[in-house]
């Protein structure tokens, strides 16, 4: 298996909510400086059949939950082939609201109920308001890691032991207010982080970039410089800085 | 017609005197002992003492109770209707000041109401904030309800465009006559909801345009959740529309659509009726179709709307310039968390094809608590036109986000030795960066705050 990285950017005028398209963007820009090829794929709506077969990572981006139950709807039909092309190694990440789409069951605050695709052992919760911060949290798979950016929690998430998790919250509400932030199942990801995440956290994008090159057998040319990430880097320890001045 | 329904004596009784009686003693005192400072607080007062306190007032006709909501464009709309019904005669009484909260319009009211609770201006017209529509609107129901438009805007408390969506239905009743943007989705998607809707817009000019990239997204439809197309914008994702699948769309032939715009000559029409063009940036366009539409309603002629918008003067803030040495910085006001402000802010500059330096201060949001350090929606927005205009420069300021500001320029193409990043606040060290350069003509976006200071510094100096 070589040739090209292929992204399907699930619905991009539906889940766009929080300047989410910056993900595909970086996804693009690293994969060049890492001098791998990648081909971002649009799918424009829900009831379009998702060409699995030569995708490596599904990108579902934040939206409003009103939005969530019809994707699910039309995606059901491909539950199973989703299921089975993530079992082979692929990736699906949610960001923010679209974990919706993959949880088992979202209640919403008027009392309604809808069902996810089941990918990932987690619940989701409408909040009675909305919770804006930032949020900064340690990754589980790569000690000393750390990722930055944003949340917009309109959804409170509730895990299924014993599910795994992103990371540990350092600071921010993470997925309920307690100390777990997202959910991994395998390559199936879920995160509450906005920034956009992509871009804000260049050495988390590079690794799943090098992730699937090495499961398509692809070398990547480079790896990153500080030259590359001297932005990202110091707007880090900036935020960084604010965030600790906050929890004093 | 409208029918005639003109509020009766009952009124709140003693609870009502007391907060206005106290309210206007509160003003009273404001006024002499700290003049222009807490402008809502005796409306704050009287809302504590009567909950129902708006609804109260004798002698309001709710027939003539007009208010304007929506993301953007409240403001410059209410004060343009105001200004249009004062040219008219017509005595109204408004939030000029942009108070635009319940506490807003309670001090509204009672400046215009004598000691005994009667209304004494004829028409009430009142830019209201959309989380507030409904808890107003109960006290005191708009016979007339203009949404500007409905978009995503503080992110941190609103969470998403639909849940203001939800807020505005929420106020909303059948014979509630709508003034509607023909352009915006969510807002057209409301007349199915009234019995009565009017519909306002502006024709395709020379401004308007097209968006063709890769990464170019629009937004689901507010009905069925299929991807909006457009047509063409007039401003960012404001213009002709239609959706991906419903019937959902906008109409090429609105009640009052602003045609034959001038940029050069600083006119549009309305019909047969040429209007002057006071402020060109193709935003203010729909503030004015909005005010007019609304105005021609209520009965005003076109020849009096069109007196009024040659004297209008718009409220502080939006675009200003000052000076420094031989350079001429523009300021334009955006709002970090609302994408379409901060899009417009670019698409104005990039207009501009002479050399400019280009000042971006995005900073940490601090309207609410948590405080926190936003900048995502600069992803939505498009810089290519920006970097096409020959811009000789970019700098960067914010004490936190300076960075991340410089790298959304990064991602659209501009080599890092044409930006300079200050992780500062400084106005020293700002305009210091600004007079290294040898280019008369500088862009600043930044909070209105930031540019406050930025003025008060250069005025020192």
């Amino acid at each position: 298996m070589t040739g090209t990285i292929k992204i399907l950017w699930l619905y991009p005028d539906i889940l766009n909510l929080h300047g989410d398209r910056g993900n595909l963007m970086a996804l693009e820009r690293i994969a060049g400086l890492l001098g791998l090829p990648v081909e971002i794929v649009r799918v424009e709506t829900p009831d379009q059949a998702l060409p699995l077969e030569s995708a490596d990572l599904l990108m579902l981006c934040s939206g409003e939950v009103k939005d969530m139950a019809r994707i699910v709807s039309d995606l059901a039909e491909q539950k199973r082939a989703l299921r089975r092309f993530a079992a082979e190694g692929g990736y699906i990440f949610a960001i923010g609201s679209s974990g919706a789409v993959l949880a088992r069951e979202t209640r919403r605050r008027d009392g309604n109920v809808f069902g996810g695709l089941d990918l990932l052992p987690m619940y989701c919760r409408e909040r009675d308001s909305v919770w804006g911060d930032d949020l900064w949290f340690s990754r589980n798979d790569t000690p000393g890691a750390e990722i930055i950016g944003n949340q917009i929690q309109v959804l409170d998430i509730e895990l299924v032991e014993p599910a795994q998790t992103l990371g540990k919250v350092i600071y921010g509400r993470g997925n309920n207010g307690g100390q777990d932030e997202g959910c991994r199942a395998g390559n199936i990801v879920f995160t509450n982080t906005l920034g956009p995440l992509f871009v804000k956290n260049p050495r988390y994008t590079a690794d799943i970039l090098t992730d699937i090159a090495n499961r398509r057998r692809l070398q990547p040319l480079r790896q990153l410089t500080p030259c590359d990430t001297e932005y990202e880097d110091k707007s880090f320890v900036l935020i960084k800085h604010f965030i600790e001045k906050k929890m004093a | 017609m409208l029918k005639v329904k003109v509020r009766s004596v009952n009124m709140g009784g003693i609870k009502f005197f007391a907060a206005l009686w106290l309210a206007r003693i509160c003003r009273f005192l404001i006024n002499l002992l700290a003049p222009g400072r807490g402008t809502t607080l005796p409306g704050s007062l009287a809302l504590k003492i009567d909950p129902g306190f708006i609804g109260h007032f004798r002698n309001i006709d709710l027939n003539k109770v007009v208010y304007i909501t929506g993301t953007n464009g409240k403001s410059t709309t209410t004060n343009l209707l105001a200004a249009i019904l004062k040219k008219a005669n017509i005595c109204v009484a408004v939030n000029l000041e942009g108070a635009n909260l319940a506490a807003g319009v309670a001090v509204t009211l009672l400046s215009h109401a004598s000691l005994r609770g009667r209304f004494l201006a004829e028409y009430i017209v009142m830019e209201t904030d959309e989380r507030f529509l409904p808890v107003i609107s109960r006290y005191l129901p708009p016979a007339r309800l203009c949404v500007t438009n409905i978009q995503k805007d503080q992110v941190q408390r609103n969470g998403e465009p639909d849940i203001i969506y939800g807020k505005i239905v929420e106020s909303l009743k059948a014979e509630t006559v709508l003034f509607l943007n023909n352009e915006e989705p969510h807002t057209v998607s409301l007349a199915a909801l009234v019995d009565k809707s009017i519909f306002y817009g502006v024709e395709e000019n020379a401004k308007s345009f097209v968006k063709r990239g890769f990464f170019t997204t629009t937004m689901p439809c507010p009905r069925c959740g299929a991807p909006i197309r457009f047509m063409r914008y007039n401003i960012d994702n404001i213009g002709s529309f239609a959706c991906s699948r419903c019937a959902l769309a906008s109409s090429s032939a609105p009640a009052y659509f602003a045609h034959n715009i001038d940029y050069p000559a600083h006119t549009f029409m309305v019909g047969d009726q040429t209007y002057p063009l006071p402020y060109d940036a193709p935003y203010f366009l729909y503030c004015y179709i909005a005010a007019i539409a609304i105005a021609r309603d209520i009965g005003v002629s076109p020849e009096i709307c069109g007196a009024a918008l040659a004297d209008f003067v718009n409220i502080d803030g939006r675009l200003e310039e000052m000076k420094t040495g031989g350079k001429t910085i523009h300021y334009i006001r955006m709002k970090q968390e609302n994408p379409e402000t901060l899009q417009s802010a670019l698409n104005y500059i990039a207009a501009d094809q002479r050399p400019k330096i280009f000042l971006l201060g995005l900073d940490e949001l601090v309207d609410f608590h948590p405080h926190y350090t936003n900048t995502f929606y600069a992803f939505d927005c498009d810089f290519d036109k920006l970097i096409d205009s020959q811009v000789a420069h970019y700098i960067c300021f914010s004490g936190t986000v300076a960075y991340d500001a410089a790298n959304r320029l990064v991602y659209a193409g501009v080599p890092k030795d044409k930006i300079t990043v200050l992780p500062t606040n400084d106005d020293q060290a700002i305009i210091t960066e600004v007079e290294k350069f040898d280019c008369d003509s500088v862009y600043l976006i930044t909070w209105l705050y930031k540019f406050k200071s930025l003025y008060k510094y250069l005025q020192s100096r």
